[in-house]
């Protein structure tokens, strides 16, 4: 398999807020705050690798396994290969939470008995008072590096307060929530005993081209306490525009992803569907496709929130999976496949900002694909502007 | 500025050779003070350069207060000028450089210990009791001898900060900690100085860091055939003002588009002189350097439809289609193209219309270094190594793709001539270091049979190429052939003749153009043809 190159920014990729964010000094705490593609994760991998480097005990927590396992490739990144360093530290908050909770207070973290999506949800009132029983108990000098951290509740961080874990490095996007469990920028501020001054706000948008960048502006919902990132400046001239790509036959789509793939295998697509049959259907066409094509059979990877897998995030290809799931992830191409199943509720905030996080995810373009004569709720939505959304 | 206007304003009466002995300012050292993180984006452009080549991330320091020049402080830095380099951030960290002016000469301003300046000749004007000096903006960053902290804890946070990067490569600059230069030793002058009648330069730095980015392309496709290897030759004599002349062999078309690369980088127009394919290629790689030059915001591809859409216009109209039909299929690769690479290279036969395809198909110059496709000539890589170099320049390139020992003596060198030739300052940087050989080039025409014999066998040892026979010479005789577990056995009664092994030439120089060779593979092979011996 083609592998992708993951390379450290170069000097002048950075900017001075980001510099600033990079020097920050290891112990304290610190918020960082920025839209989609502000080089937020950038700085918390770049904040890990420094604290590898130095021998410190270090913690990076994410909030789902697909992240966690980008975030790991990532750190084992070194431009012409894996390095072989430990990415132990890597984990999910609520993995490392149960364990660290137990160790500093003996007791389990309190669940409620139903579930919830699946899940027994945490009873935070009894955890805080649980903590605040045992107080600073954690004598270790250790540190957290926190991404998306939005996602994470702020009692999740009342509680590690409590604990004494004093050295953390958040990052953060307030227009990113897209699960109910969260926290807001006042709420971290607050819990971090951080003056608004005190944060550091990342402005510039650079990972997405300025097309894709127009486009998911189209669907922020606006939030003062995360402001969206600042547009690139609109190029003098622009030859390539995201597309609204509408098909008969299925067919004609997994054949163009197909070619799309093969032309540059080293390139991570990610195909996001709403519906997980879909999932499953389009992940299975194109594993069989083959004929016709320079570098054979793709390699095409799925994955669902059950998976524990490795995810192999440093091969090209394409990765399907479901739109939920992508969240802090980065692709070279988003394809958004099955546009008709998408809902709208009686507001449509909620499916706007899933459009935002899933058109931010891409470097280079974004390609969304609607069944033609099949309704299309989110047809509502979705820019007439032909300059900012191309329709096929 | 201008070229001309840098001249006028500098009044210019010394000439560019020294009359003086060098040695009697050789003792002198040079310093100039600065912060870490601009010392980090000099080493990663290759140039000590003015604030202007920073884009936005220039932090104060003391080439803030003279634009278009490197104030150079002999012997010791100023108190002030340190504090004045650190100012703007808390986590800055001042430094001090000590930088080599052994091979400068040429008209430079002379401050005195009253602060007045005067134009003199370097290194003949000078005679040691100056402030300061503000030689004109660039120098090569390959002058700089060693960077000097405060203290410890300030030197780990430079080297520390600078492995986050890609493209800095402190471990060819000696970093050093002096409590004293910094304060004993330090000079009382003040800082920013108040001096008048220091024109403002502007630095011409696109086109060189663009240059050096092609430069540094060639020399890395340097394996892949003759046609690269000459196009390295010619593009490095004229970027360092070399007046001998390469002639550029294979066919005609791809040899005239070459050939018109030292034309090009002096910035001379191409004319009539070259045909029109020839005009339309350098009027692409010109227009990435422009939009940088002009603060554009444009993206590369994006200037580079822009242009062919312009040329389309003046086109007959077999030309005219060729020409929409590439720009369809380039707007198409990144999104919904029916075609393959294959295909699309059937489609466009051409070495300027298939450049163009790998520059959309591929994203960076280590992407596209490890393309390869049976359908591309050498001469497609050489001109899309072009497209790519300029397109990353000598600062976008990973340090790994500056490695290859003498590369970037040899690009740095030449970007700093090259900046001082479009301004026309007159000054001169010395001879510049010798272009950096292929191995191809090597193999071919340095080494001794014998040498060449060994390094082809080292090669395909370490690369595990199927391309060595062993001859034994034996006397008559009947010899038998055993087979057990271990294999296969030729059992010789007697002392073999001679047994002689060697690496198939052509093969090596075949998998040596399709191959990435492994640095340290390189290194060796590199010091025995060059040594006679591995390093």
């Amino acid at each position: 398999m083609a592998r992708r190159r993951f390379e450290l920014p170069g000097i002048q990729d950075l900017n001075k807020q980001q510099e600033e964010a990079r020097n920050l000094p290891l112990e304290g705490q610190h918020l960082i705050v920025g839209g989609p593609g502000t080089g937020k994760s950038v700085l918390a991998l770049l904040r890990a690798k420094r604290l590898h480097r130095e021998n410190k005990e270090y913690s990076f927590l994410v909030y789902n396994h697909l992240l966690m396992q980008s975030s790991k490739i990532l750190f084992r990144s070194g431009g012409s290969g894996r390095l072989n360093v430990d990415t132990e530290p890597m984990t999910r908050w609520k993995k490392w939470f149960f364990r660290i909770f137990k160790v500093h207070t003996g007791k389990k973290v309190p669940l409620t008995d139903t579930e919830s999506d699946g899940w027994r949800p945490i009873i935070w009132d009894q955890v805080l008072d649980i903590a605040s029983g045992v107080g600073a108990v954690n004598k270790k000098k250790s540190y957290l590096v926190i991404d998306e951290g939005q996602d994470m509740p702020p009692e999740f961080y009342k509680c590690l307060v409590i604990l004494g874990f004093e050295n953390l490095f958040v990052v953060a996007d307030q227009n990113q929530q897209i699960w109910k469990e969260n926290s807001t920028i006042p709420d971290l501020r607050d819990v971090l005993d951080l003056e608004p001054p005190d944060v550091i706000k990342l402005e510039k948008n650079y990972r997405n081209r300025y097309p894709v960048a127009r486009l998911a502006r189209e669907f922020y919902t606006g939030d003062v306490a995360s402001p969206p990132p600042e547009l690139p400046p609109p190029p003098s001239h622009q030859a390539r525009l995201p597309v609204l790509y509408e098909y008969a036959d299925e067919k004609t789509v997994i054949r163009l992803i197909a070619k799309m793939a093969d032309r540059d295998p080293a390139k991570l697509l990610g195909v996001l569907t709403y519906k997980d049959e879909v999932r499953k259907r389009i992940y299975k066409a194109l594993l069989s496709e083959e004929d016709g094509l320079d570098n054979g059979r793709l390699n095409v990877s799925t994955h669902s929130s059950k998976d524990r897998t490795e995810v192999a995030f440093d091969e090209g290809g394409i990765m399907v999976i479901n739109s939920q799931a992508c969240k802090g992830l980065e692709f070279d191409t988003v394809l958004i496949v099955g546009l008709n199943d998408f809902r709208i509720m009686s507001d449509d905030t909620p499916t706007k900002k899933l459009f935002y996080v899933m058109v931010a995810r891409a470097i280079d373009t974004v390609v969304m694909f609607k069944a033609k004569d099949r309704h299309c709720p989110v047809d509502d939505i979705m820019p007439n502007d032909r300059r900012i959304l191309e329709r096929m | 500025m201008n070229s001309k206007k840098s001249q006028d304003s500098l009044n210019l009466e010394v000439g560019g050779v020294a009359s003086k002995d060098v040695a009697s300012i050789g003792e002198f050292k040079w310093y100039i003070v600065t912060n870490d993180l601009n010392l980090c984006y000099m080493l990663g452009s290759g140039l000590l350069m003015p604030p202007a080549g920073f884009g936005d991330k220039h932090y104060q320091d003391t080439f803030s207060s003279f634009p278009g020049w490197i104030p150079v402080f002999p012997n010791a830095a100023p108190k002030a000028a340190v504090e004045f380099s650190a100012v703007e951030k808390k986590h800055l960290n001042p430094c001090i450089v000590e930088i080599g002016l052994d091979s400068l000469r040429g008209p430079v301003f002379a401050l005195d210990q009253q602060g007045k300046p005067k134009e003199v000749g370097f290194p003949d004007g000078v005679d040691g009791n100056e402030a300061l000096l503000l030689l004109p903006a660039p120098l090569p960053a390959t002058c700089i001898r060693s960077v000097i902290f405060e203290s410890k804890a300030r030197k780990d946070a430079c080297t520390k900060g600078a492995e986050d990067f890609k493209n800095v490569d402190l471990s060819q600059v000696s970093l050093k900690m002096s409590k004293t230069m910094f304060g004993k030793q330090a000079s009382d002058i003040a800082w920013p100085p108040e001096i008048n009648g220091i024109p403002a330069r502007d630095v011409p730095l696109e086109r060189p860091l663009a240059v050096g980015g092609i430069l540094a392309m060639l020399a890395q496709i340097g394996n892949t055939g003759n046609l690269a290897v000459d196009a390295a030759k010619l593009a490095f004599a004229r970027a360092g003002l070399e007046q001998q002349q390469h002639d550029v062999k294979l066919d005609k078309q791809c040899s005239e588009i070459i050939s018109a690369v030292g034309d090009w980088l002096e910035h001379e127009g191409l004319g009539d002189r070259y045909g029109q394919t020839a005009r339309i290629y350098w009027d692409l790689v010109e227009c990435m350097v422009r939009a940088r030059d002009e603060n554009e915001d444009i993206l590369p591809n994006d200037a580079i439809i822009r242009e062919l859409d312009k040329h389309k216009g003046n086109q007959k109209e077999d030309v005219r289609s060729t020409i929409e039909s590439l720009i369809a299929d380039l707007k198409g690769i990144s999104s919904l193209s029916q075609y393959t690479v294959t295909e699309l290279l059937e489609r466009h036969p051409k070495p300027l219309s298939r450049s163009l395809l790998l520059f959309f198909l591929r994203e960076d110059c280590s992407a596209f270094l490890e393309l390869s496709h049976d359908a591309l000539t050498e001469c497609d890589h050489v001109l899309a190594a072009i497209l790519f170099g300029a397109r990353e320049r000598w600062l976008g390139l990973p340090k790994r793709l500056r490695e290859m020992p003498g590369l970037r003596e040899a690009c740095c060198h030449r970007m700093a001539v090259l900046s001082h030739k479009l301004a026309g300052t007159l000054v001169e940087l010395g001879s510049p270091p010798a272009r950096p050989e292929p191995l191809r080039e090597l193999l071919q025409e340095r080494a001794d049979d014998k040498i060449r014999q060994e390094a082809e066998l080292m090669l395909a040892r370490e690369c595990k190429w199927d391309c060595v026979d062993t001859t034994v010479t034996l006397g008559k005789g009947e010899y038998k052939i055993k087979v057990d577990a271990q294999g296969v056995n030729l059992v010789l009664r007697g002392w073999p003749k001679s047994v002689r092994t060697c690496a198939d030439h052509d093969i090596v120089l075949k998998n040596l153009a399709s191959e990435s060779i492994p640095a340290k593979v390189e290194k060796a092979v590199r010091d025995m043809l060059l040594k006679g011996k591995p390093g």
